[in-house]
């Protein structure tokens, strides 16, 4: 429903299932060439609320020039602010009010397990389940004292590997206090397997007041359930926003 | 008035945090205006939060030992209320409970039947069937002898016969220039008149209030001066249901507001027909010192707006938002999930539309099938399941379900939170 362009800010370095292989090199962009991109969309946005951009790529908690990133990116006039991260960095130091004070009003945090044992052990990274998590409960607390209107979301992209933790992400997300979770399906998990466990996410979002998009599905695979298809929010790649 | 009066009264509202009932200083400003009550009764009025516990209201009510207790009953307070009064009741036998309010007056009958503890429901208009219940008390009368009155008669439920709205409006002294309610920042609410031209059937206030009867100029311009020139006020609002009601009432009450918004008193919230709103309206908006504005659409569904006697038109309805937009006023647009005849498609235009049109804010609420609305009324033919307990949300309707209900409230939800998680305009550039 609100349109989010995604801008890079480098490669590399998003939570991700260490089985699915592939690991890949972390690069940051320079924070000029992105402030470019950024105020390339200002000037091109045409119709519906915004200018609006996500920071995407690499997490920005590991770019080595994220204040200036930041700055230089609200400076240009957007009206929405969004990062993806793997939400370990938000309990650390002042980072959770560093970012609300930079303009950052959207966040969205990647998990891949509903509980820190399988998280972990997918990630690879001991200790990352209950980071992220504490993470995403300390900004919306530190977003509530500041009196700040930040929207914390979940996002999970979902392998052959984790697709039966579907039901728990979304539970983890929803306890942790996410407004909305999106479950971003790969091509290869198995649909027929996955369509009950994704109906439990699903409820499980409405029972706790919290809307699931799926991605990654077609209207047929979801059936009675392809209302979830609609994301609150939603990002276009930077390239393709400029081809449209 | 020295001493304790002949009758002590606590009147009780329920409200959301530092909101100050305008109802009750109608009430205790009208009563204390009657002759045969002035220096015998006594009021305290009491304003607290609707998450308040009723054991705590109802321990705060008898602390005071008042002879009588009225309650404004709303949709959102009712069930703490009638918990309090049972309490109350039981504690203080001798209390004579009275409740009034929109939630009630049109169900008295059978609000009362239910609830052996209330003693009487004043229906409608108030302040002069409540006065005239005072006095009743007084004298040691019978209630049910008191027009626009529903009350127990030998242990039957008894309404007498219905009082006729107040035709001078002006004869209901002013709560804030008689000192019954002292204005606060942000929480004083200004009337210029009751009813409504419009008559949505989801609404109470056309069909309660009836027509449109007007506070006479010279006394709105007294409430304006008394509210604006309170130390420490700098902001407060209008309860009319349409702000610019037409364009001369509009120009009149923006004529009063000019001076004030000069030195700086804004207004927040008013509700307008945005249709109604041009560059010349907003303009004049502006000049009155409105900081926001509140409107529909409710929905776009045109089978839905047929069912609730609302008219739509989304080119007039944008440049409404527009006109507003340019002379940097927020627009809150409203929709309500659950009207009749609306699908879940319905409710995603809704949705849509309202984000293309951008206002500032987007506000969403779930149907409420309220008493003695039109949809109240028709419930049944409509084939709309709500709940019978206050606040009577909306279960299912024949076009939407339970479940498609829930997720729209949810998705509803969801996009608000998206939609406001904008970056403050008070933000220091980098």
């Amino acid at each position: 429903m609100i349109e989010y362009v995604g801008v890079s800010i480098g490669t590399g370095g998003m939570a991700r299932c260490v089985q699915c292989g592939g690991g890949e090199e972390i690069t940051f962009r320079p924070v000029t060439e992105v402030g470019e991109d950024v105020r390339a969309v200002v000037s091109e946005w045409a119709s519906g609320t915004g200018p609006n951009v996500i920071l995407v790529g690499v997490d920005p908690f590991k770019h080595p020039e994220l204040p200036a990133l930041v700055r230089s990116v609200a400076a240009c006039g957007v009206m929405r602010l969004g990062i993806e991260t793997d939400g370990v960095a938000l309990c650390s130091g002042d980072n959770a009010a560093g970012s609300i004070s930079a303009g950052i009003r959207h966040i969205e945090v990647v998990i891949l397990a509903g509980d820190a044992y399988s998280h972990d052990h997918l990630t690879g990274v001991e200790g990352s389940f209950d980071a992220a998590m504490a993470g995403m409960s300390h900004l919306i607390q530190v977003a509530k004292e500041a009196g700040s209107r930040v929207i914390v979301c979940g996002r999970s992209r979902i392998c052959r590997h984790n697709y039966e933790h579907v039901p728990g992400i979304v539970c983890a997300f929803a306890e942790a206090g996410a407004s909305t979770v999106v479950l971003q399906i790969d091509r290869a998990v198995n649909r027929s397997r996955m369509r009950p466990l994704l109906e439990a996410a699903i409820e499980t979002g409405i029972t706790y007041g919290v809307w699931v998009s799926i991605e990654g599905l077609s209207e047929e695979e979801l059936g009675e359930y392809s209302v979830n298809m609609i994301s609150t929010a939603y990002t276009t790649p930077l390239e393709e926003w400029r081809s449209l | 008035m020295s001493g304790r009066p002949d009758l002590t009264v606590a009147l009780v509202a329920m409200n959301r945090p530092s909101y100050q009932s305008l109802a009750l200083g109608y009430l205790s400003a009208y009563a204390l205006g009657d002759q045969r009550l002035a220096g015998r009764v006594g009021f305290v009025t009491m304003d607290m939060n609707s998450d308040m516990d009723p054991w705590w209201l109802a321990y705060r009510v008898i602390r005071k030992a008042p002879d009588v207790v009225a309650f404004s009953v709303m949709c959102w307070n009712a069930m703490s209320i009638c918990l309090a009064c049972n309490i109350i009741k039981q504690a203080r036998p001798d209390t004579f409970i009275v409740v009034g309010g929109p939630e009630v007056g049109p169900i008295a009958e059978k609000w009362i039947g239910q609830r052996r503890h209330i003693d009487a429901v004043v229906r409608g208009e108030g302040e002069e069937t409540f006065a005239e219940l005072l006095h009743t008390r007084l004298k040691g009368g019978k209630p049910w002898r008191v027009d626009g009155v529903t009350c127990w008669r030998e242990g039957e439920v008894y309404s007498a016969p219905d009082r006729p709205l107040i035709e001078d409006l002006d004869s209901i002294p002013s709560p804030y220039v008689t000192g019954q309610i002292v204005a606060r920042h942000g929480a004083a609410y200004i009337e210029t008149f009751r009813g409504c031209p419009y008559n949505c059937t989801y609404c109470y206030e056309g069909k309660g209030y009836g027509r449109v009867r007007h506070f006479s100029p010279q006394r709105v311009a007294a409430d304006i001066e008394m509210v604006a020139s309170t130390p420490g006020v700098t902001e407060f609002s209008f309860i009319d249901s349409v702000f610019n009601l037409n364009k001369e009432h509009l120009a009149r009450i923006t004529a009063m507001l000019e001076p004030y918004a000069r030195q700086g008193k804004r207004l927040h919230t008013i509700e307008v027909d945005i249709e109604r709103i041009g560059p010349e309206e907003a303009a004049m908006l502006k000049r009155a010192g409105v900081g926001s504005v509140e409107t529909g659409p409710q929905s776009v569904g045109s089978s839905a707006l047929q069912a609730c006697n609302r008219k739509f038109d989304p080119e007039r309805f944008r440049a409404g938002v527009e006109a507003c937009k340019a002379e940097g006023i927020t627009v809150e647009c409203d929709l309500i999930v659950g009207l009749p005849n609306d699908t879940f498609q319905d409710f995603l235009d809704g949705l849509e539309f309202v984000l293309d049109v951008d206002p500032g804010i987007i506000q969403f609420s779930t149907l409420h099938v309220l008493p003695g609305t039109g949809l109240w009324e028709h419930a049944k033919e409509l084939g709309l399941i709500y709940n019978s307990r206050p606040p009577h949300e909306i279960i299912q309707t024949p076009t939407l379900d339970f479940a498609d209900l829930r997720r729209a409230e949810v998705l509803g939800s969801a996009v608000t939170a998206h939609y406001r998680a904008r970056i403050d305009e008070s933000m220091p550039p980098a």
